[in-house]
């Protein structure tokens, strides 16, 4: 079981899916815009590439996560249902 | 010698990506369904690499290096975080669309928004509207292809592009839908491979260290968050990342995808998983752009920075591949739209208003021949080379999510109607297109990404003229939305 999974299982069927939703779509807005004031003064470099940009690449796999859970609670709440395959599916 | 070497591999590919469009044809039936959307049968691998192959392009192969060569990194960031909030469209609007398309046999986007307002008018404004950002985003393409071709063969740009131009209809042509994706999942997985191997290369053989301090050394600033134009404030790189976002999952030649998804899961994965293939791709452009200016002299033409510094660097069988890998980003891209724009053209033109007795077979030739023109048109659009190709294509990009409200709120919004689907058609992207060609002036946004403003009077007025008109048939928004919360209440 994944992140997104443990997270939506509280969440099927409640209104709070609503609330969890939101929320890590509203930090991720604000980690997208956060980031700018935080990582300004890192130029130094590493391998040819500044540091701002390595710790915002893990920032940016951060927010990945956050946006599975997010995936996985809104498809839970929704109870979207993932074997309504109609025909022959290629790879 | 040299030149044979990398023409030869070039060569290869491309007559490679042509087998399995030939391959890809025998399993083509010629049903309109089967045509442009492979039967709704794609599965999650394939879906995810398509819908990469078909957002990288031109733009991401030559267009971020050669923006990055003079303004900073600031473009990885904001297509970075742009990509994240892809994932969200695509596990919410895209998930409902692959539902919608099966039940009511939709496989293009304008035909949703005809039915889902009821009004075949609106399809076409949508349709009309789409078709400049489309031709744009082709001739963006093209002009890549051109200086591909001009580098790696020596061929001038004009002839290069028409070479181009001609070699992607005969793909289309012979190929449909499943060969396009078939050849898309190769060659986003070449993209990536062959960037990867280039930033690697840059990385543990030729001392990145020392080549970035030379960048800096002849651009000061380069490597800071800001740009050495200080043009990557928060505000802008936001601004944009948010136009990107409503923008690429907004690409109706996307949306077709969204169609041909084989069920919901497999929408909400690809969608995610094209997220963690694009983004990578994103930052070895980006670096590739940025080195460039401690290797090689700033070109006269910056779309050129990447097929130099790779032919600089690399030794011909090298430089062929990447090369093949460019023209597989570029034409992957190119052929999408291509294929998406004549499929509407023909269903929702051609069989809704010339000829509704037209048989499927007759819908299917009336798109191959309008993919003639349509290319014709991009190819004008190339040879005049308006902008470069970062410009031309983030402005096909930003115009595209501005035209995406009738469909996005459409989906999941019952309200929505019409005249609010008509008036955002024609407010969001007119303006946009205006603060494109500065006859409003850029200033006016106040520092925002022009085109976030175009989404903002889009939705906007989607909302405000929806609220002040009557909804559309009961029937047809049942039928075509869904509740966001299907069952959270």
């Amino acid at each position: 079981m994944n992140l997104g999974d443990i997270v939506a299982a509280d969440t099927t069927n409640a209104p709070v899916a609503r609330y969890v939703f939101g929320a890590i779509v509203a930090l991720l807005l604000v980690v997208a815009a956060g980031q700018w004031y935080v990582l300004g003064g890192l130029t130094e470099l590493y391998l040819g590439v500044p540091v701002w940009l390595w710790l915002q690449l893990a920032i940016v796999v951060a927010m990945l996560v956050l946006a599975w859970v997010a995936m996985g609670v809104w498809t839970a709440a929704n109870n979207r249902d993932s074997t309504d395959t109609d025909g022959d599916t290629e790879w | 010698m040299v030149a044979t070497t990398a023409q030869l591999i070039f060569g290869a590919y491309l007559v490679g990506v042509l087998l399995i469009g030939v391959y890809a044809s025998r399993f083509t039936e010629h049903t309109p369904t089967d045509f442009y959307v492979a039967n709704r049968s794609v599965g999650t691998v394939v879906l995810a690499l398509t819908l990469a192959a078909t957002v990288l392009s031109a733009f991401t192969v030559f267009g971020i290096g050669a923006d990055t060569s003079g303004s900073g990194l600031g473009t990885f960031s904001f297509l970075a975080i742009a990509a994240v909030f892809y994932t969200l469209f695509f596990s919410t609007v895209g998930v409902a669309l692959v539902e919608i398309g099966r039940e009511r046999d939709i496989v293009t986007p304008s035909e949703y928004i005809r039915e889902r307002y009821d009004s075949p008018l609106v399809g076409v404004v949508y349709l009309g509207v789409t078709g400049v950002f489309m031709i744009a985003l082709i001739a963006g393409q093209l002009i890549g292809g051109g200086v591909a071709l001009d580098v790696l063969l020596d061929i001038p740009f004009r002839p290069a592009v028409l070479l181009m131009a001609g070699f992607m209809l005969v793909y289309i042509h012979i190929a449909g839908y499943r060969g396009v994706i078939w050849s898309d999942a190769v060659q986003s997985t070449v993209l990536f491979a062959v960037l990867a191997a280039v930033v690697g290369y840059v990385v543990f053989s030729l001392d990145s260290a020392d080549i970035a301090q030379d960048a800096v050394t002849e651009t000061e600033g380069l490597f800071d968050l800001a740009g050495p134009a200080d043009v990557w404030s928060p505000l802008f790189v936001i601004t944009i990342a948010i136009a990107f976002a409503f923008g690429v999952p907004g690409y109706p030649h996307n949306i077709q995808r969204y169609f041909s998804a084989s069920d919901p899961d497999v929408m909400r994965k690809s969608g995610f998983l094209f997220a963690v293939v694009a983004i990578p791709i994103y930052l070895f452009g980006a670096l590739l752009g940025v080195w460039s200016v401690g290797i090689i002299p700033e070109p006269e033409n910056v779309d050129y920075v990447i097929p130099l510094v790779v032919q600089e660097l690399l030794n011909p069988v090298v430089f062929g591949v990447v090369m093949a890998g460019a023209i597989a980003a570029i034409m992957s891209t190119a052929d999408s739209v291509a294929l998406t724009m004549s499929s509407m053209l023909s269903r929702d033109v051609y069989r809704e208003f010339l000829n509704p007795e037209a048989t499927e077979r007759q819908q299917v030739r009336v798109t191959q021949l309008l993919l003639i023109g349509l290319v014709g048109l991009a190819v004008g659009l190339a040879l005049l080379q308006p902008a470069g190709i970062f410009n031309l294509v983030a402005f096909a990009v930003v115009g595209f999510a501005t035209t995406s409200a009738p469909v996005f709120l459409g989906v999941y919004w019952e309200r929505g109607t019409a005249a609010g689907a008509t008036a955002s058609l024609l407010l969001g992207p007119g303006v946009t297109i205006l603060l494109f060609l500065d006859i409003i002036p850029g200033s006016l946004t106040g520092g925002a990404h022009y085109g976030f403003v175009g989404v903002v009077i889009a939705y906007g007025v989607f909302v405000a003229v929806s609220l002040a008109t009557d909804t559309p048939a009961e029937d047809a928004v049942g039928e075509h939305s869904r509740r966001f919360w299907n069952r959270a209440d």
